[in-house]
This record gives C-alpha cells, sequence and structure tokens, in this order.
C-alpha cells in the first residue's frame, strides 16, 4: 500500500494529471472528514478544501511514504484548518438563552439533539484556542487515539491530553449555562473510552500538567 | 453520542476540483527545489507559498518575473498590499498586511522581510521545527506559533504581540515578549551613535511596554496557559499565553551585564520553566514577588496568574495583593479580569 502511495504521489507531483485526479478522488472524503471535524460544518469547506488539495499537491515531492498517503493528507488538513480557524471570528452565540434538551428515547428527537448539541459545541469550541479546538474535535468528536492526533498535529502526546482536558474544563463551565451543551457532555463522558484512545479522564491530562513531559 | 460528518454534495465537490486544478495550473502548487526537511520522522511542511489570497493585493514577483502567481523566481513569495490593508496566505501563515505594507516569504516558509509597513502575522504551532523569523530592519522575530505584528518605518521596527510568545533579536540584544506586550527599536537618531557598553544597562536597547489585555482569547482565565507544550516548543519560547503575559517594566534592560541573574532574567527563565515545573515557577515568582523593583510586580502578578489557572486556593489572595501593592500596575486590569472569572 505505502509503495502504491509513493508511486502516486510521485506521479502526481510531477504533474500527471491522470495521477492528480487520482489521488484527489482517492484523498478528498479523508480530507473532507477532517476538516469537517474540526471546522463543524460545511460552511466555508469548499475553500478549505481547495487550500488543502493546492497544499497536498505542492508538497508531494516530499512525500515519502513513511505514513500512508490518508494520514499525511490529514495532516496538511489539519493545518489548512488551523489557519481557517485562526481567521475566523468566535462566533456570536449567546449561551444563556437556551431551553432544556429535548426528551431523549425517540430517534427523531435524537437526531434533533444532536444537531443542536453540536451546533453549540462548536460555537463554544469556536470560541476557544485552535489548538484545543483542533485536539478535541479530532480526539473526543472524532475519536482517533491521543497518538494520532499528536502526529497529525505534530505536538506530543502530553501536549494534545492537555489540550483535549483544557478544551473539555472550558466546555464543562460553559455547560453550567447551557444544558444541551451540558447533556453532550455527560453523554461524551459516559462514552469515554480511555486515555490513549478516544477520550480521555480528566485525572490522566490533569496529571500531565503536573509531569514535565 | 456522535455527530455524522455531512457529504459535500456533487455539485459542491465539481466546483471544488475545478478550483484545485485551476489554482494548480495557475501555479500555486509549485514546488521549488528546497531541501525536503524531516519533521517528527514523517511531517513535512509545505516549502513554498500555497495559497495567496488576492484581496487588494498586489502580488510583485521578484528575481525577474517568476511566472507564477506570487510566487518569485529565487522561491520567495512577495506581497504588496495596495491602498487598502491586504491578506494573504502564505503556507500555514497568514498575513494581514496594512496599506502599503510589502513582505516577502522565503521559499521554505521559515522567515520572512517586513519590506515597509506593517503586518499581523498569525503562524501555525511550529512544533520541532525551526521557530518562525521575522526579519525588519535590524530586528528579528522568532515566533513557534502565536499572532504578532511586525511593522517598520524605515529604520524604526515595532513589534506587538496578541497570542503567544515571541523573542526579539536587535543588534545583539534579545528581548521576549508575550502577549499583550510592545517593543520598539530606538528612534533613527539614538541609533546612529551606538551606546557604549557601559551604558547598556541604564539604555535599553529595545523597550518593552504592555499594550493593555489579551485580545486574542475571548474565554476568561481558562485559555491562556497551555501547560503541556513544553515538549513541543524550542525551548527558548515557550506556548504558553500567559506565561509572560505579565508586564515588562520599561526601564528593564535587554543586556544584563552582571555575573548574578537580574530580576528580568530570573522572571524570564522562571516564565520559561513555568510550563515544565509550575511549582517551581511559583516558588520563584513569590520570592521575586518580595524583592523591590519592577520586576516584583510583575512576578507577583505572574504568580496570582498562575495560581489561578492550576486552581491553587492563593491565587485570589495573591491578586488582591498585587492589586493593593500596585492598584494602578500594568496589569491591574488582567488582576482584576482574572479575579472577575474565579467568581462567576
Amino acid at each position: 500500500m505505502r509503495d502504491r502511495d509513493v508511486s502516486l504521489a510521485r506521479r502526481a507531483s510531477t504533474g500527471d494529471r491522470a495521477a492528480q485526479r487520482e489521488l484527489f478522488a482517492a484523498q478528498r472524503a479523508a480530507v473532507h472528514h477532517t476538516l469537517f471535524r474540526i471546522l463543524g460544518s460545511n460552511r466555508d469547506i469548499e475553500d478549505a478544501l481547495q487550500d488543502a488539495f493546492v497544499e497536498i499537491f505542492r508538497a508531494l515531492p516530499s512525500f515519502r511514504g513513511d505514513s500512508s498517503l490518508t494520514r499525511w493528507c490529514r495532516t496538511i488538513a489539519t493545518r489548512v484548518a488551523f489557519v481557517v480557524i485562526s481567521k475566523r471570528r468566535p462566533s456570536a452565540v449567546s449561551l444563556e438563552l437556551v431551553a432544556e434538551p429535548p426528551a431523549a428515547g425517540a430517534d427523531v428527537g435524537d437526531a434533533a439533539f444532536a444537531r443542536e448539541a453540536a451546533r453549540r459545541l462548536y460555537a463554544a469550541l469556536g470560541r476557544m484556542d485552535a489548538k484545543l479546538r483542533i485536539a478535541f474535535a479530532l480526539v473526543v468528536i472524532d475519536g482517533l487515539s491521543i497518538a494520532e492526533v499528536a502526529e497529525l498535529t505534530d505536538s506530543s502526546r502530553v501536549a494534545v491530553k492537555t489540550r483535549v482536558w483544557r478544551a473539555r474544563r472550558e466546555l464543562v463551565r460553559r455547560a453550567d449555562k447551557d444544558a444541551v451543551l451540558r447533556t453532550y457532555l455527560e453523554r461524551a463522558a459516559g462514552a469515554g473510552t480511555g486515555t490513549e484512545t478516544g477520550t480521555e479522564t480528566k485525572s490522566d491530562a490533569e496529571q500531565d500538567t503536573e509531569v514535565t513531559p | 453520542m456522535t455527530f455524522d460528518v455531512q457529504a459535500l454534495s456533487a455539485e459542491a465537490w465539481t466546483r471544488v476540483e475545478r478550483a484545485v486544478w485551476e489554482r494548480v495550473d495557475a501555479g500555486e502548487a509549485a514546488r521549488e527545489t528546497a531541501p525536503v526537511r524531516r519533521r517528527r520522522g514523517w511531517l513535512v511542511w509545505p516549502a513554498l507559498a500555497a495559497a495567496v489570497a488576492l484581496a487588494a493585493l498586489v502580488v510583485a514577483l521578484s528575481g525577474g518575473g517568476g511566472g507564477h502567481s506570487g510566487v518569485a523566481g529565487d522561491g520567495a513569495t512577495r506581497v504588496a498590499a495596495g491602498d487598502a490593508p491586504a491578506e494573504a496566505t502564505i503556507g500555514d501563515v497568514y498575513l494581514q498586511l496594512d496599506a502599503h505594507a510589502r513582505v516577502e516569504v522565503d521559499r521554505a516558509i521559515e522567515h520572512a522581510t517586513v519590506d515597509a509597513g506593517g503586518a499581523w502575522f498569525t503562524v501555525a504551532p511550529r512544533g520541532a521545527r525551526t521557530p518562525f523569523e521575522v526579519r525588519a530592519g535590524d530586528a528579528t522575530v522568532r515566533v513557534v506559533g502565536t499572532r504578532f505584528r511586525v511593522a517598520r518605518s524605515d529604520e524604526q521596527v515595532t513589534v506587538e504581540v496578541e497570542r503567544g510568545v515571541v523573542e526579539v533579536e536587535w543588534r545583539g540584544d534579545t528581548t521576549t515578549l508575550g502577549a499583550g506586550q510592545r517593543w520598539e527599536s530606538p528612534a533613527t537618531a539614538a541609533m546612529a551613535t551606538p551606546s557604549a557598553p557601559a551604558t547598556k544597562a541604564e539604555t535599553p536597547p529595545g523597550t518593552a511596554t504592555e499594550t493593555g489585555t489579551e485580545t486574542g482569547t475571548e474565554t476568561g482565565t481558562e485559555t491562556g496557559t497551555e501547560t503541556g507544550t513544553a515538549s513541543e516548543t524550542a525551548p527558548t519560547a515557550p506556548t504558553s499565553t500567559r506565561a509572560a503575559t505579565a508586564a515588562v517594566p520599561t526601564t528593564a534592560t535587554t543586556a544584563p551585564t552582571a555575573k548574578h541573574p537580574s530580576d528580568r532574567e530570573r522572571y524570564e527563565a522562571l516564565a520559561a520553566v513555568e510550563a515544565r515545573d509550575p511549582a517551581a515557577a511559583m516558588a520563584g515568582y513569590l520570592d521575586l514577588a518580595d524583592h523591590a523593583g519592577p520586576w516584583a510586580a510583575v512576578a507577583l502578578f505572574a504568580a496570582g496568574r498562575l495560581a489561578m489557572d492550576r486552581h491553587d486556593p492563593r491565587a485570589s489572595a495573591l491578586l488582591d495583593r498585587y492589586l493593593h501593592q500596585f492598584p494602578t500596575g500594568p496589569n491591574a486590569a488582567d488582576a482584576h479580569q482574572l479575579l472577575r472569572g474565579a467568581q462567576r
């Protein structure tokens, strides 16, 4: 697989449009997935997708196959997302004027609740530092492991865990005034899967802040 | 609970793909021959400008033309704003240029040169990479990942930091700036007469001043300190956005010659170690806070801020003490803000 990735990257980097189209088709879902998870919606995502693929094509000659082409493209998408977030102004969503969450149970209600929770979650994340947002989105929402996100963001695992913990702490603080967000966080915490895959416990991250990385 | 990724319509994908090929054909994805540097084993950050947003932006090509939009023949990307402010994205660096500002970014996106005017730089975290540098006249600003502004008028250079920490080097002297801080090089007239070494301590080459409270964060007391970043940043430039938010006294020197560390040096060392060893930093801040002189205020505020961030029960008392001792101190507004945040 890696050989195929390297071969495709090499051909695409020489300007072979057929190879470039093949790469685009093969990676567009992964790139879109990463951008969507971080940005939270398809709003403005077309420009981000363009930027990501232009970056990818420009950087292709440096691809050596140390990781999969998909992982490599996701790294670039993550960096593009960082720039997009840095340009954006925080969304002006009032978190005080919110209703109680709808009763869970019916599928329709769950879906509606999930949409609303997503909207509020990303609104809250939008007011955070880009690094916190990216770490939380990829680890907690997307379910990537700490190690994977550390690679995607070119950071240490400790840094990623700390960012997730700090983002969660900030969300918890905001959830005091937002029942929907609170319910989401409670459910997310209930679905926690440990410290290295997916969500992590507060104590783990908190401990990391006290220990020299 | 999971949030599904919403699929993009076929029409949208068609638009994206068409635009990508147009940009590729226009040379935006052209790659120069800069050597590839491996980082963290596998990650290679792009070596060239990728997307140049051309809002009121004039792209001037150096080196005789080049032929690709924004990329000069020598691989550098030069951007120049016209009569209106402009913005550009070059690799992972986002630029907001003042009207008539001119900035050049090298092919590897490792340094930029402010030729004229001013610009805000938003730099993605550098990780293990070489700190990004911005050069303006004799000043060099090093950054790991932050938002800051560099402006020059002839040889006069100004640096402002909104987020993160940068290091300004000017004629052999180095000054560390945190969020909300500002540095100015001496006026041109003063620069024409180099000061003798003996007077250096009293006449700092660069003066750092507080420009107000942090503007880069909107989430109050929780969003400042990145306590886990020590392993991802260069040792000389911690990414803690609060580690250096304490205002730097204007009388401080950047070139101490004493054998024992000056209060400023002690403070900077504590700020640098804060992410790795907050307890030691706290002890040092408290000790420094008992000294006489302007750095006592800085250290006392830093202790209160650090305590607040660590949920140390002493936090409020320390900030109250700061406000009591330095009611009009440069971080008074920050102290009030932190105390308000604690009460919420």
